[in-house]
């Protein structure tokens, strides 16, 4: 029986559902086994003594038991409060809202980027096999799976900011004494048309540049390799060898028959890339000083906040659900079959 | 688009935009920005979980009644003073019964950055709050300050603290953060039955009267001070405008600091400041931190290290200018190599009688009746492993020669506060710093108690005594014996292998002066200023 796409997508939407839960009960659980207690870390100085860290273990309900520190936690969560992060001073939903699109500006960025160039030279790869393209695109895969995020970084900052001076300081969105426009959307480039302030729009696009090129060049590389060896394997299929032999034109052949029946393992590691990077980004937004949710579970990690930690872990946990959904939709949309249910 | 077209024209809109965008709105002499790794958590300066840069918010933000007066220590740059104390929010202050009550006469003129004006009644809420918080009361007891009953608001413009006896550690602990001076009219407002002292409020709010307003706080990201033009506590700050941005990376800060983005630097580790040390075109400060120290603890009560002689071989066999010049390239003042057991100084840290001596070391082990060497393990802090994790590397090769087999552990930042709070880690190397210079102050915290700080875990019946004695001695001569006497035991007991004394540094652009280092090594920005 073929569902229709709403069907197929409330479908998928309500398997989302245990995922989630599973991931808030397990990062709950896990942070409490480790042992490294907040309330001993924060206390940093000399002046704070053991009273002090029992109060702040009071305080943050620590002295409880583990079931019934996540029964409140479970219950904060379904009201919408997440915690206070002790890091930043501030609610963990609030942070992790003002820092979403600081990541998904720079990932969808990086992420189209990635798209166009990698789908590029992975077509050109794979209709000239053994070619200087090809080997271009070999060498720029390996590249970008074996330089770790921030030495490209390093690298890029040197060059074009140190050296050449082209790139505005690689610290932050904005210029460090620029009033940010009317937050709206959350993403720079996108308020700051909004608001119509183009000095502003310079300013997130400048920014924006090589730290999206350091994201970029990671990702990069899985997409050309796997739409080189996608489009390969439909090359040599038979409709194309009909549809050559039917002397159609190159470009009907390489794009609605070749790319779009290569097109569903090309989505499949779009959508695992685009998660990825959300979640993975951690390195770049550290070396760039971008604001993220990335740089923000890192601090928190490191400073055994558990708070935002469970709640990056669920935000992380909902947009891999999101982005997986589209996914499917796109299956769904690209491959009929994929809506057959069993 | 291949990848390098991408990369050279994405480069080329970036530069055509770095300079189109206006960066200071202000004069540059009136503005300045600091880059930092981390920033403020918190707008209470007697809030619990508060991190270190927020005491240069406190600083900023909150009067105290008294300040540390300062001194020059190289051209344009200074330090503290700590045995110089001149009124801040007190425009003069004196001793009365005896010593055992201390007399502010607050400014007349003074205000709150709502325009409300400083009382008396203000001080004496802001006190009682900081003897009531578990934050800031064990701070202020050191000052013997511990009862809100001590605080007395005389009149509008008088207040006065009574003490049970004349202590000198009251004045300086009134010049620390926990006694800042907040705006109890506002504070009081928001208050709740069950949150008498509005601690949640101020976590997110300022209430004070200080030389700055916060007027930007993205937390963890930026925090923007606007000049409070009222005020009255002292010469108004050149500085209009300090931003203070958080950038993790300290190559990203260097490399702003070179290209003249950056102001002011804080935390780079000493291979970068070696780096640019001689760059023309940025000026770094480095001042001794004479309040803390780096060195290798013992758990003194467990074994082989509750034996002496163990403790003692240990400190022959460190390599220690391998690690002075591995670890922090030389920036810091040895404390290893001293010359005697018999202090001539009576202040500390002071450096130790120990050197490297393999002979000695093999000896006392041997009369340790360990001859055949043990094996151990030698934990760091993951957090702090730029400097550790070199001491740590050249603890196994050098204990290695004297049939110590030493096996590294490395822990994570937020488990290592844990694990020394549990008296877990038998063998580490850390650091640390307290507020007051005087030994028998260094000495509480540092070698005795059961907690984190007394990091050697030690007992020492004798010290307890002289510390005792010292903490009320009033004779100078006197004083000064009894910690020598204490410095003797703790050159011989070993509870920790002192290695250096830790240097602040901070780099900065040359236009920069009257940079001022206090006890938390954070920006103040009312001293400042920028030849134009």
């Amino acid at each position: 029986m073929r569902q229709s796409i709403p069907a197929f997508a409330a479908r998928r939407l309500l398997a989302i559902l245990p995922v989630l839960a599973g991931a808030v009960v397990f990062v709950f659980v896990v942070m409490r086994l480790l042992p490294a207690d907040p309330a001993a870390f924060l206390v940093t100085g000399p002046q704070g003594g053991p009273e002090q860290i029992a109060a702040l273990r009071a305080r943050l309900g620590l002295d409880r038991s583990i079931p019934e520190q996540l029964a409140r936690y479970v219950r904060d969560v379904l009201s919408g409060d997440l915690g206070r992060s002790l890091t930043t001073g501030e609610p963990v939903l609030a942070d992790l809202l003002q820092r979403l699109p600081a990541s998904l500006e720079l990932t969808i960025a990086a992420f189209a980027v990635a798209l166009a160039a990698g789908i590029a030279l992975g077509t050109a790869a794979a209709f000239r096999p053994g070619s200087a393209v090809d080997h271009a695109c070999r060498f720029i895969a390996t590249a970008g799976n074996s330089l770790p995020g921030f030495v490209v970084g390093l690298c890029l900052i040197y060059v074009f900011y140190v050296r050449l001076g082209w790139s505005p300081e690689p610290v932050g969105r904005l210029d460090g004494l620029m009033v940010p426009p009317p937050a709206v959307t959350g993403f720079l480039l996108a308020d700051s048309l909004l608001a119509g302030d183009g000095a502003a729009f310079r300013s997130a696009l400048g920014h924006l540049v090589l730290p999206a090129a350091t994201m970029a060049l990671f990702a990069l590389a899985p997409l050309a390799r796997i739409t080189r060896a996608a489009l390969i394997e439909v090359l040599a299929s038979d409709y194309v060898r009909t549809a050559r032999a039917l002397q159609l034109p190159t470009r009907l052949v390489v794009v609605h028959y070749a790319l779009h029946n290569a097109a569903v393992p090309i989505v499949t590691t779009l959508g695992l890339i685009f998660s990825y990077m959300l979640g993975a980004n951690v390195l770049v937004e550290k070396v760039f000083a971008w604001p993220g949710i990335g740089s923000y579970a890192l601090e928190a990690v490191l400073s055994a906040d558990y708070a935002p930690i469970q709640g990056y872990v669920l935000l992380v946990a909902l947009s891999f659900a999101a982005v997986n959904l589209l996914v499917d939709i796109l299956y769904g949309l690209l491959d009929p079959r994929a809506r057959i249910r069993p | 688009m291949d990848r390098r077209d991408f990369l050279m024209r994405g480069a080329g809109v970036a530069a055509s935009l770095g300079f189109a965008a206006p960066s200071l709105a202000q004069g540059r002499a009136e503005t300045l920005r600091v880059l930092a790794e981390s920033a403020a958590n918190s707008r209470d300066p007697h809030g619990d979980g508060v991190n270190v840069p927020s005491l240069g918010t406190f600083t900023n933000v909150y009067d105290r009644l008294v300040n540390f007066d300062r001194s020059e220590v190289l051209p344009s740059v200074y330090r503290y003073d700590y045995s110089r104390l001149i009124g801040e929010l007190a425009e003069r202050f004196e001793e009365a019964n005896d010593g055992k009550s201390l007399v502010f006469h607050l400014r007349r003129d003074a205000t709150f950055h709502d325009g409300r004006p400083v009382t008396a009644e203000d001080v004496k809420w802001s006190l009682d709050r900081a003897v009531s918080l578990p934050a800031s009361k064990r701070q202020l007891a050191t000052g013997s300050m511990t009862d809100p009953a001590q605080f007395v608001a005389v009149d509008r413009h008088t207040f006065r603290i009574d003490c049970p006896r004349k202590d000198r550690y009251t004045l300086p602990n009134l010049a620390l953060t926990q006694a800042s001076i907040i705006n109890a009219e506002e504070a009081r407002r928001r208050a709740t039955a069950a949150d008498p002292w509005a601690t949640e409020w101020l976590r997110n709010n300022a209430a004070g009267g200080g030389a700055y307003r916060i007027e930007g706080w993205t937390a963890g990201q930026q925090i923007v001070y606007g000049r409070f033009d009222q005020w009255k506590s002292g010469l108004l700050p050149k500085i209009r405008r300090a931003v203070l941005q958080v950038v993790p990376a300290a190559t990203a800060r260097v490399a702003s600091l070179q290209k003249g983005d950056a102001d002011i630097v804080l935390q780079l580790p000493p291979k970068d400041i070696d780096a640019i040390a001689t760059d023309g075109r940025v000026r770094v400060a480095s001042i001794p931190v004479v309040t803390s120290f780096r060195f290798i603890a013992f758990n003194t009560q467990t074994k082989p290290f509750d034996d002496v002689r163990v403790r003692q071989a240990i400190a022959y066999a460190l390599p220690y200018q391998g690690m002075f010049d591995g670890a922090v390239f030389g920036h810091g003042t040895p404390l290893f190599g001293g010359p005697s057991f018999t202090p001539a100084a009576a202040d500390f840290p002071q450096a130790m009688p120990y050197h490297l001596s393999l002979e000695k070391a093999r000896t006392l082990l041997a009369e340790a009746g360990l001859d055949q060497g043990f094996q151990t393990t030698f934990s760091y802090n993951a957090g702090d492993a730029t400097i550790a994790e070199p001491v740590a590397l050249l603890v196994q090769e050098g204990l290695a020669a004297i049939g110590i087999k030493v096996e590294i552990e490395k822990v994570t930042a937020a488990q290592w506060a844990t694990r020394l709070t549990e008296k877990k880690v038998p063998f580490y190397v850390e650091s640390s710093a307290a507020w007051f210079n005087d030994p028998d102050y260094f000495f509480r915290i540092f070698f005795q108690g059961d907690w984190r700080w007394n990091f050697g875990s030690f007992v020492n019946a004798d010290l307890a005594a002289i510390l005792d004695k010292a903490r009320w001695e009033t004779d100078r001569a006197t004083y000064d014996r009894l910690m020598r006497e204490a410095i003797a035991i703790v050159f011989r007991e070993v509870p920790v292998a002192l290695l250096w004394l830790p240097s602040f540094e901070v780099a900065m652009q040359p236009d920069v002066t009257n940079f001022t280092y206090y006890i938390h090594g954070q920006v103040d920005f009312r001293p400042i200023t920028r030849i134009a």
